[in-house]
Formats: C-alpha cells, structure tokens, sequence
C-alpha cells in the first residue's frame, strides 16, 4: 500500500486529522483522544512496524502556535515482519497543554516505546498512563524542573552548585 | 544456553537473592552507566539499568547554539565515531533548508563517514576483546584507529573532535595528501582485519564466551526499536544506506551484512564484516571523486564564500556580510523535519524544528545507544555475571550519546 | 583510552597500572564531563581512596565545564573536590595526558607527601578562588507542577 493511499485511508476515517507535508515527509496532527487508537491502526492494520523516535517539542514561544506542547511519534514501515519490502515513513503529531499533560502509553504497541517516554516524563513532565514504570530516567529522582521546557533556563536554577565541598584536610 | 527465566515480581519476593551494584564508575562499563543486578548464584535474574551519569543537556544547547556552532557539540555525542554525527546533523540542517549538497561534497562525506564506520567498529571490536580477554586484539584495532585519526587530522586538522562538516558544505576541500593516506589506509587495513579475524574467530574462550549470550530475537529486535548492528545481527535487514539512500550510497556497490543467531559472537561478527564493506565503498568512492566545489554555489547563501569570492565578486561580499552579521543568518522556515543517516551504531537521526533564524528551536537526537541499552535487561536476563560485560560490549553502548 | 594503548603506550613512564577499585589506586583522572548525578559519586569515589592519593582534572569540561554551560554540568569539579593538575583540550591529546602524569610525578618529588600531612596546613585550607566568586546556593527553588 502506498503511503498517500494510507494517509488516504485515515483522513477519511478520522475527519479531525490534518495532514501535512513538507519536504518529503508526511505528518499527521492528530487530536489527543484519537491518538491511541490512530497509532494501533498504524501499526496493525497498515504495517508500521517501527517506532524510530518519540519526542516532544515545547512551543511556549513559537510564532502561530496554539498548542503548548507536540508530541511527535516518527513510525516507519520496514515491511520486514510482513515481507512487503517497502519503506516508508510517517510522523504522528499529538498536540498537549498545561490543563492536561498525558497521554495514553504506546508501550503495549512498541515495547521500544518504554525509555523514549520515560525521557519525555523527565524532560518535559508528560505523563504517560499505562506506563509500566514512569520515573525519571536521565536527571536525579530528586530533580525538580522539566529541563526541556522553553521556560526552564540552559543554565539552569543552581542545582549544579548544590553540593558539599570536599578539600584535602578531609577524606 | 536458555535458563529458566524468573519474573520480576517473582525476582522482589526471592529474598535469597543478592543485589549488585555495577558501575557507574567500573572500567568495564568504559563510560559512566549503572546496573543493578539481582544475583541469584552467579546467575543474573534481573538487571536495572539506572543512567544519566553523564546527562549535561545536549539538546537544550542545541536551543542556543546556530546551526554552524552545534556540531562542535554533535562530536561530544558519539565520541568514537565524531564525523558520522556530523553528518547526520548537518544532514537534518540541509534537509529543513532545502539544500542540495555538490557531487563533489557527498562523495567526501560518504567517504569520512565510512571512514568513521571503520573506526567505531574498531573500537567496538576491540574493546569487547580487552572485556572477554582478547588484549592482542584490543592492541591490533588502536593501532589500526590511531591511522584513520591521522587521516582525519590531516583533513579537518583535529584528531579527535572533526567538527568537519558545515551548512551546505565541508569546513576544507579533500586534500591529495589526505587522499594518498586514506589509499595507503585501503592497501594495509585488510591485512591487519584478517589478522584480527585470525586471532579470535576460532579462539574458543572468545567464542565460548560470546556464542548463545545476550540472544535477541527478529521480533524483538523490531519491536524494541533496535537499528544499526544490532538489529542486523538478529536478522533485521534494514540498512538505510539501502532503504533510503543518502548522500552518495546509491552509486556504490556494497552488501548489507546480516546474521541470523542475534547474539554476541553475531554482533562481533557483523561488525567485521561491515567493515570490509565500509573499505569496499571507500575505495570505490576515493578514486571517483567528482571534480567541483566542495561548498555549494554562493547565492545559495549558507556556506561562507572562498577569500577571492569575497574579494572579487559582489555576491561573494553580500554572502559573507550576511553570513557574519549576527542579526543577519539564514533563512529558515518555520517547519520541522527529521533526517537520519546509518551511523556506525545504528539509525542516527535529528528531529530540528526550524524558527525563522539560525539558530533551531529544537533539536532533538534519535541515539541508538539510548534504544539499544532499553534492550540489555532482556538480554542479560538468565545470564552469568561474566557475561555482563560481554553483552555491554556487543551493544556497544556509547554513555555520552546515550545520556546525552 | 588511546594513552594506554599501542602507540602512545603509558607503561613507558611506569604508570599504566589500571585499577578497577578505588580502595587500591592513589590516582584519579577525572576524563571528561563531570554531571550532578556524577559528582556525589565522585566524591564517595575519591573518599574511597586511600592516602596518599592525587587527582588530575583532564579535558576542559573536567576543569571548567567547558562548551557544557548547562544546567545539569558541574561547572568544574575543583569546586567539589581537590585537584592537582589540569590538563588542558577538549579532548585533550594524549601526549598532554602522558605530561600531565610527567608533571605529577615531577611535583611528588618536589613537595612529597606520605600522609597527606603536609596539606593539613591553615594555608591550604583556603576555599578556590572560583568559589568565592560564586555563591554555593544551598536551597535551590523547587519549580513545576510535580
């Protein structure tokens, strides 16, 4: 199946799906209730069998945007486990904000999913129902911010200097 | 040799069981990652991968750095492999620009990045020979990596961090001397690879300590996200040098090398024989080396003109006031793309989200050694002690491009 | 790595001995970044070790954090915990490793220690001028909505 007709097949579905292109690439920004199912649908009716990559993007100051937060799932079909030969991509966009920050997991479809939302909960604070084990991965349990996000500093807020001195008297 | 395997929850309620802590300092982890094991004998019943010991907010710095700038950052990410992640990002640049690199550009790029390949499987390689006890072939492979640094020093003048490539182009042209190195590199290499395969592919420690551990299974593979030399290991014959060929891949003629048994020795073995490869596409790309600017032309207004441009030519002169100025840059649309490269370790890909000036308002790295080292309590699970290290080493886990 | 190995090869200046516990070894090289989630490890690694023991800060993200200006990168470890000898480069080479272990050696012979005796003098209990010019803020601002 070509990936228009795919992208075909969904916008008919789902009416509240808009599709875009650029360069190349095909994205789908999806609402956040049929976000779930729309990605079961990929990956079990139409072979996108690979989740290469699920981030976030924080649009707190970005021109025209709406939404806070978009999440972006990038899929691939490597029609290997169907032997399709083919390959193709796509990008699923789900847009969040601040009222309500989660998502349903996509765990149970790509077990890979596991660590990528992890990071997303440590650096944007996205919580991800139905996670097996939301903790924080990359920063210290004990780390407060959501680093990531556009209203956090790069230098951050003085955790890095928050530490006893050792000198050599000691030890 | 499949165990029986116990549960997790099984694992907590065991209270014989020992708990070990691994690393984050322990040499044979080579960078900084944490395991806790839970031991049963010497038999690991689960492992809890704890990371994030060298997290210093490498896309947070994207958010301030220009695209130009960011690549000195992008050689810190997969330090035994720099130039492949140059390009990778610089890649994803071009591709939100809308860049069409010159011939002459993607041939070297293409060349530098297998060139990267060699090296990274080199260490790769070697070090899973110093962790199961194969020091002489640790030795052979950092002799053989000191070469290709040399080659790189001469090209970009760095040993270590290239920082080679820019925005519609590479920082200096291909040298002769660089390319009378990199052939003299192609004459000697092989003989030190068969050397290599001498010393260990029939040494029955090594083999005994890396057949049957850390199998991971097609499915498995596809299902954890895994790519590169991993994946391929197991079976997966996704190659993005095939799939979806960039830069110059499409004119060489190479093979994807697989393997079917998906455990350490295939990993080893795939590594290898990628290497041979990697030397097939470079000898056939160094003698085909279009002729050509290595930048692309100065009206596209993204790479810095030569001196005589500037000098001469009035489009030369505006290009570079409009590159230099700080208030002046490129033009960059408000969109965002993802673009990946087959890296040495796997599929190595930048989501940049692009907001009017040079600078990107996100740019988020796809790590391999990130999705690949999720994989590891699967592995392990079932495992002796011993083979902690062997598994570590065939992933090939790389901690600054994993905690980034 | 590539000091220890074949070309640059570190056992020439008698000092190659890798140590996989702190409790044997009386050298720490600190390579590279250290982070916060790193540096109470590094601080238990270096109280591990047993007199009479030395650090070098190697590379310029060890010494000063670097291009790492951020907020999860210790601004250099010499503000945690003592260091005798900096090597500069980011990596540094390893020849700049193989002088620094020179140097080293050069300054035990000077000024010596058996003990750690001859450190525990008012004088060199003086906190890093580094540190007097940045306060250690001891109660950072919890922020976010968890």
């Amino acid at each position: 199946m070509q990936l228009l007709e795919i992208v075909t097949a969904i916008t008919e579905r789902h009416p509240g799906i808009v599709r875009s292109e650029f360069r190349g690439q095909t994205r789908l920004l999806v609402p956040r209730e049929e976000a779930l199912d729309l990605l079961r649908a990929l990956k079990e009716q139409f072979g996108f069998d690979l989740l290469v990559d699920l981030t976030c993007v924080d649009y707190l100051n970005y021109r025209d945007a709406v939404d806070r937060f978009g999440l972006v799932y990038l899929l691939a079909n490597t029609g290997l486990l169907a032997n399709t030969g083919s390959s193709q991509r796509l990008t699923v966009r789900v847009m969040l904000n601040d009222s309500a920050l989660e998502l349903p997991s996509v765990t149970g479809l790509w077990p890979g999913a596991d660590w990528m939302e992890r990071e997303v909960y440590d650096m944007f604070g996205i919580v991800f129902q139905g996670h097996p084990d939301l903790r924080r991965i990359l920063l210290p349990d004990e780390f407060t911010g959501f680093p990531l996000r556009k209203d956090y500093p790069l230098q951050g807020r003085g955790e890095r200097h928050n530490f006893p001195v050792i000198t050599r008297g000691q030890a | 040799m499949p165990l029986t395997l116990a549960s997790k929850a099984a694992a907590d309620s065991q209270d014989y069981l020992w708990t070990l802590n691994f690393g984050p300092q322990h040499p044979a982890t080579h960078t900084t990652l944490r395991l806790i094991l839970k031991l049963d004998g010497e038999r690991v019943v689960d492992a809890i991968p704890d990371i994030g010991y060298l997290h210093s907010g490498f896309e947070k710095i994207g958010e301030h750095l220009d695209f130009n700038q960011y690549v000195t950052v992008t050689d810190r990410m997969n330090y035994i492999s720099p130039m492949a992640n140059n390009v990778a990002w610089h890649q994803a640049v071009e591709t939100l620009l809308g860049i069409e690199l010159t011939p002459r550009c993607k041939y070297v790029r293409t060349i530098v990045s297998e060139l990267a390949r060699i090296s990274d499987h080199l260490l790769s390689t070697g070090a899973m020979g110093l962790d199961v006890g194969a020091f002489t072939f640790f030795l052979y492979a950092f002799y053989q990596r000191e070469r290709i640094y040399d080659i790189f020093e001469s090209l970009c003048g760095a040993r270590f961090t290239n920082s080679y490539t820019r925005v519609g182009g590479a920082m200096h042209d291909i040298t002769p001397l660089v390319v009378e190195k990199i052939r003299d590199f192609l004459r000697t290499f092989p003989e030190t690879l068969d050397d290599m395969e001498r010393l260990v592919n029939r040494n029955r420690i090594f083999v005994d300590r890396m057949k049957g551990v850390g199998v991971l299974s097609r499915e498995e593979a596809i299902a954890g996200s895994a790519s590169g030399p991993v994946a391929r290991a197991s079976g997966v014959t996704r190659d993005l040098r095939k799939d979806e060929p960039y830069l110059a891949y499409s004119d060489f003629d190479f093979q994807v090398c697989c393997a079917r048994a998906g455990d350490c020795f295939a990993r080893y073995y795939v590594r290898m024989a990628e290497m041979r490869e990697s030397l097939r596409i470079v000898s056939q790309a160094i003698e085909n080396i279009p002729a050509g600017p290595i930048n692309v032309a100065v009206g596209e207004r993204t790479a810095l003109p030569t001196k005589p441009q500037v000098y001469q030519t009035i489009e030369g002169t505006i290009t570079h006031f409009e590159l230099v100025m700080a208030n002046r840059g490129f033009e960059v649309p408000h969109e965002e793309v993802y673009a990946a490269i087959e890296s040495p370790n796997g599929e190595l890909g930048f989501y940049v989200v692009g907001a009017g000036n040079d600078v990107a308002y996100r740019a988020r790295c796809r790590p391999p050694s990130f999705i690949h080292f999720s994989l590891f309590p699967r592995l392990i699970r079932g495992h002796t002690l011993s083979d902690v290290v062997a598994v570590l080493g065939s992933l090939n886990i790389i901690a600054a491009e994993l905690d980034r | 790595m590539a000091t220890g190995a074949s070309r640059h090869d570190l056992a020439r200046f008698g000092a190659e001995v890798f140590r996989f516990s702190p409790r044997q070894c009386d050298l720490m090289i600190v390579a590279g970044r250290v982070v916060m989630k790193m540096l109470p490890v590094l601080q238990r690694i270096w109280q591990q070790m047993h007199e009479p023991k030395w650090c070098i800060s190697m590379g310029a993200c060890a010494s000063t954090g670097g291009v790492f200006d951020t907020y999860s990168v210790v601004q250099g470890i010499d503000r945690f915990i003592p260091v005798d000898m900096y090597v500069p480069g980011c990596p540094p080479r390893p020849e700049q490793l193989i002088q620094a272990i020179l140097d080293l050696q050069d300054k035990i012979q000077r000024e010596g220690t058996i003990s750690g005796l001859e450190f525990k003098v008012p004088s060199r209990q003086q906190p890093k001028r580094a540190l007097l010019e940045l306060p250690v803020i001891n109660n950072p601002v919890a922020v976010g909505p968890r």
